[in-house]
């Protein structure tokens, strides 16, 4: 090489240089903004999840503790009332039907947003509760499929027991299924959950962006946040099949 | 370098074609350009040091710059699958329409189609960078999957690494352009592209070996 030409090729190899470092640099930004973001985003879904859940609770008990005795008090206080004609007794047993049918819709409220079975008994047993409410409230046939009592932490079996929700929910409202299969099993360290139906389906990844598809994106946030993975097989006209891949 | 040495270190892509030769049927589909990729380079290669060795470098000339061309069409390929042009086919289809009539006028202007068609190696190169780099802050941003173990991730920051370089090495030449360089110093020029492919074609195996197998539905039905 001429003088010339060699510094020509030092400033390339400099120029190179250059431009390896800056991708370096660039790299290394990249990975660890990805780690934070990852991070922020894991959290604030958390927190998200954790006020509604608090508040849930919240609602849940003030209904069943302090609204339910209280409307219990106010039917023995009418049924206790001395009625002189037969039209004031019919007035009396009438309003103790409507306090009735309050307190059981509020009972039921209180159960929805906070599931006692659930609470009490675990998974299993929830989501049992779950699909026969479902099944007896639509023409939808529910099947259910769980060999072994699974005990895990509060909150994982409370987003397990709310992605459930949110399937049968979806399946009802959107799919025009006739028929949905749920399975649940633990393996060594992990749960799987399964729902499948044979409904119309959808685009999985053009429903995803819909700013609209909160349902989907629940399913998503609460995998998210237990570490799990999402797995959706759906296609127009062949059903939809969520798998959930959660490590205890 | 010598030819020998150059050649042994290209062959480093053959990494990823035997991981893409043995996973090939147990991953996602939108790889599989990716994979032929590997195999068409690695053909190349094998080609190049023949067509040298025999000096028949007019017909090692022609392959590279048609070669150019297949490897665009297979990177947006890769990028199309992968949604960078929101899984617009039309668009895909016109932004290959165009790339191939650049690739027409640049392969006999300003020289013949024996010759290196720099101009368009240029343009390609910038074009799958910008490419490369927006579907980059696409995985960044959407992915939550840890970088390291995301094959795009890989993949993606691979071409960026080479093409930079190639994109570097190419201009080089194209400024040396009518002027009569030395043997050396084009030799030098083409290092800074060998080095860099070492490089990346490690990165592309990290990748291969990162992708993850299809998910299999039994169905509960």
């Amino acid at each position: 090489m001429h003088t010339q030409e060699e510094e020509f090729y030092r400033a390339i190899l400099i120029v190179a240089a250059v431009v390896g470092t800056i991708l370096l640099y660039f790299i290394i930004t990249a990975i660890r903004y990805h780690r934070k973001s990852i991070r922020m985003h894991k959290d604030k879904i958390q927190a998200e999840i954790d006020t509604l859940e608090n508040e849930r609770r919240r609602i849940a008990s003030d209904l069943h503790d302090e609204l339910g005795p209280l409307l219990s008090a106010v039917k023995l206080q009418i049924n206790n009332i001395e009625t002189v004609g037969e039209q004031d007794q019919q007035l009396v047993v009438k309003s103790s039907q409507h306090i009735d049918s309050i307190i059981q819709k509020l009972r039921e409220i209180s159960n929805n947003l906070m599931p006692n079975t659930l609470l009490r008994k675990g998974l299993k047993s929830g989501i049992e509760e779950l699909a026969e409410t479902y099944k007896k409230a639509s023409r939808l046939e529910i099947k259910f499929n769980c060999d072994q009592e699974i005990r895990l932490d509060q909150n994982k079996e409370i987003n397990l027991y709310r992605i459930v929700q949110e399937v049968l929910h979806n399946t009802i409202k959107h799919s025009g299924a006739n028929l949905l299969l749920i399975s649940l099993r633990k393996d060594d360290n992990r749960i799987l959950l399964a729902t499948a139906d044979n409904g119309k389906g959808f685009d999985y990844f053009s429903k995803s962006k819909e700013l609209k598809g909160l349902g989907l994106r629940n399913l998503q946030s609460r995998t998210e946040v237990m570490g799990g993975e999402l797995i959706c097989n759906s296609q127009p006209g062949k059903g939809v099949t969520y798998i959930f891949d959660i490590p205890v | 370098m010598t030819n020998e040495v150059q050649f042994i270190l290209s062959l480093c892509i053959g990494f990823t074609v035997i991981i893409g030769i043995v996973k090939f049927k147990r991953i996602d589909r939108s790889y599989y350009p990716f994979f032929y990729l590997a195999c068409i380079s690695l053909l190349v290669e094998i080609i190049s040091y023949v067509l040298i060795e025999k000096e028949m470098y007019d017909e090692k000339t022609v392959m590279i710059n048609v070669f150019c061309f297949i490897e665009f069409v297979f990177y947006t390929w890769l990028f199309h699958l992968w949604g960078l042009f929101n899984f617009n086919r039309r668009l895909f289809i016109f932004i290959n329409l165009i790339a191939f009539l650049m690739w027409l006028v640049f392969s006999f202007y300003p020289e013949g189609f024996t010759k290196p068609n720099m101009y368009f190696r240029v343009i390609y190169a910038t074009a799958l960078l910008f490419f490369a780099v927006t579907t980059f802050n696409k995985v960044v941003i959407q992915d939550r999957a840890p970088l390291f173990k995301n094959p795009k991730f890989w993949i993606i920051l691979g071409i960026i690494i080479f093409f930079s370089f190639y994109l570097l090495s190419r201009t080089a030449s194209l400024s040396l352009f009518g002027i009569d360089t030395s043997r050396q110093l084009r030799r030098g020029l083409q290092e800074v592209i060998n080095y860099s492919n070492l490089i990346v074609n490690l990165m592309f195996a990290i990748g291969a070996l990162c992708i993850p197998r299809k998910k299999n539905f039994t169905g509960l039905f």
